[in-house]
């Protein structure tokens, strides 16, 4: 994986806040969101076109992270918000956040398609640099981001589902600890755990590690 | 804390700090002692970050809304019926009343098992009778005129987005011809309150030969008037993703929608039609202006 540490440390942090924070507030607002889920669930039509407004990014997020298919992204993307509106009567505010249970209807969706699809399409590095295009303004080595995002897809493979839920859910849709706990079912420690042991999966399988970095490596003066 | 769980905790939260706009070495320099590994660990974070930052495309997303307001209308036709109003507000003192209805509605469920099918289809497809003998059924149940005029109203919208849907399924001229429709159920709702409605006042002016309170006026006239802002919202965001022709055909509906709309709308408020486009102003004795 060849990313300079300038790439890696400027530009994708800031252009990434740029992605999530666009049209959306990360992990605020929280009462709001329960307040439009309320107005939803008795049947206030705009509430649902707020709540799609509010989480439809991050839903696409999620689900092009995990088929790396946009089509089939946005097919899908729009089908968990129909699928809301179908259910959200059933949905309980009994201390876990909606998010996680609107994520949990992704995810259901996902696992389907996949059923469907019997196997885990990888993103050829053509489509890989489409993506790159798509979610940034502006970014210098764009073959090399493209390519990057074609290795973190092609890696996700090796971690266990658990992990990738994790992995999926914090980095893509953008959840906080809690919100991801309460989406996978597990205390806010193992998530933890669960990430950090994806990281260093994914560390191993895209060689990125201290001892192999260049920087790392003493210049030979001699 | 052993030493990797303490990793974990300054990796989540420099994962957290990133997702806010930090940088690695912002990160990183707050942890000198962990340097060699945070910095391969953020890296992979970063970069996973990155293949997970894919922006949706907005035609997508417009395309998606346009689904959800059409499901929005599809369960609001199914809880506006005879029925749903009386489950909704029934008492529990009737409760063994609607018990008693069951048997009756496990039939109705079974045929509109089909309706359920059927409440997206559009004219020319199989199940639209469906959709057509489940209405005029419900058009036939007794009520008041005043509901029956609500109803038609609500009809129109859903002739609306028939309308819509045959026009991006590329079927123009039977879009065209359909929506005369909305204008039908509009016509038939102002006969019901009590109003003749008529496209030339001056020379036929609007009566009311009905007494209707003042208030079912005042309902219809606000559901109407959110009708029509919905519908035109949906078209005008259809606008801007239709290619030329189907633009055109886009651009008349709305106007003959507007025309259907304002023209009602005006009528229950006793208000001088409107005179500008599309309305026609007729000059009585000299010549007729077409409409701009």
């Amino acid at each position: 994986m060849d990313m300079t540490a300038a790439n890696l440390g400027l530009k994708p942090a800031l252009l990434i806040k740029e992605s999530l924070m666009q049209g959306e507030s990360k992990h605020a607002h929280k009462n709001d969101v329960d307040h439009i889920v309320y107005k939803a669930q008795a049947g206030e039509e705009y509430a649902f076109v707020q709540l799609y407004e509010y989480f439809y990014d991050r839903i696409f997020r999620y689900v092009m992270f995990k088929t790396g298919d946009r089509n089939e992204a946005e097919d899908i993307t729009t089908e968990v918000f129909l699928r809301m509106l179908e259910s959200i009567g059933s949905f309980k505010f009994q201390g876990y956040p909606f998010s996680s249970w609107l994520f949990r209807i992704a995810h259901n969706l996902i696992v389907d398609y996949f059923r469907k699809k019997s196997r885990r399409k990888i993103v050829p590095l053509e489509e890989a640099s489409t993506v790159a295009e798509n979610s940034v303004v502006e970014i210098d080595n764009r073959i090399d981001a493209g390519r990057a995002a074609a290795e973190v897809y092609s890696a996700m493979d090796g971690l266990t589902d658990l992990q990738k839920e994790v992995m999926s859910l914090r980095f893509a849709a953008g959840l906080s600890v809690k919100e991801t706990a309460e989406a996978v079912g597990k205390k806010e420690n193992a998530v933890k755990a669960l990430q950090h042991a994806a990281i260093k999966k994914l560390r191993s399988l895209l060689d990125v590690s201290p001892k192999k970095d260049a920087r790392m490596v003493t210049p030979n003066t001699g | 804390m052993n030493q990797e769980e303490r990793l974990a905790e300054i990796v989540d939260q420099c994962v957290e700090r990133m997702a806010s706009g930090e940088t690695v070495m912002a990160c990183i320099a707050d942890y000198p002692e962990h340097q060699k590994e945070l910095e391969s660990f953020l890296k992979v974070v970063a970069t996973t970050m990155y293949a997970a930052s894919a922006r949706p495309n907005p035609e997508a997303k417009i395309h998606g809304l346009w689904r959800l307001n059409e499901a929005l209308s599809v369960r609001k036709s199914r809880g506006s019926g005879l029925f749903g109003r009386v489950l909704r507000g029934a008492p529990s003192i009737t409760r063994p009343l609607v018990a008693g209805l069951t048997v009756a509605l496990v039939l109705y469920g079974i045929v509109l098992g089909a309706d359920r099918a059927a409440a997206d289809s559009v004219p020319g497809e199989p199940l639209y009778w469906i959709k057509m003998s489940t209405e005029n059924l419900s058009l036939m149940v007794p009520k008041s005129d005043s509901s029956k005029a609500h109803q038609h109203a609500h009809l129109a919208k859903l002739r609306s987005t028939e309308t819509l849907r045959l026009v991006r399924m590329g079927r123009l001229s039977e879009a065209e011809k359909h929506a005369v429709m909305i204008r039908i159920h509009l016509g038939r709702s102002a006969q019901l309150i009590g109003i003749t409605m008529s496209m030339n006042p001056i020379e036929m002016p609007v009566r009311r030969i009905k007494r209707t309170p003042d208030s079912e006026i005042s309902r219809l006239k606000d559901l109407l008037a959110r009708d029509w802002e919905y519908a035109n919202n949906v078209l005008n965001t259809q606008l801007h993703l239709m290619p030329g022709e189907q633009k055109e055909v886009i651009r008349y509906l709305m106007r003959r929608q507007e025309l259907g709309y304002r023209m009602f709308i005006a009528m229950l408020d006793r208000t001088s039609v409107p005179t500008g486009p599309p309305f026609w102003v007729i000059q009585p004795h000299h010549h007729s202006t077409p409409p701009n």
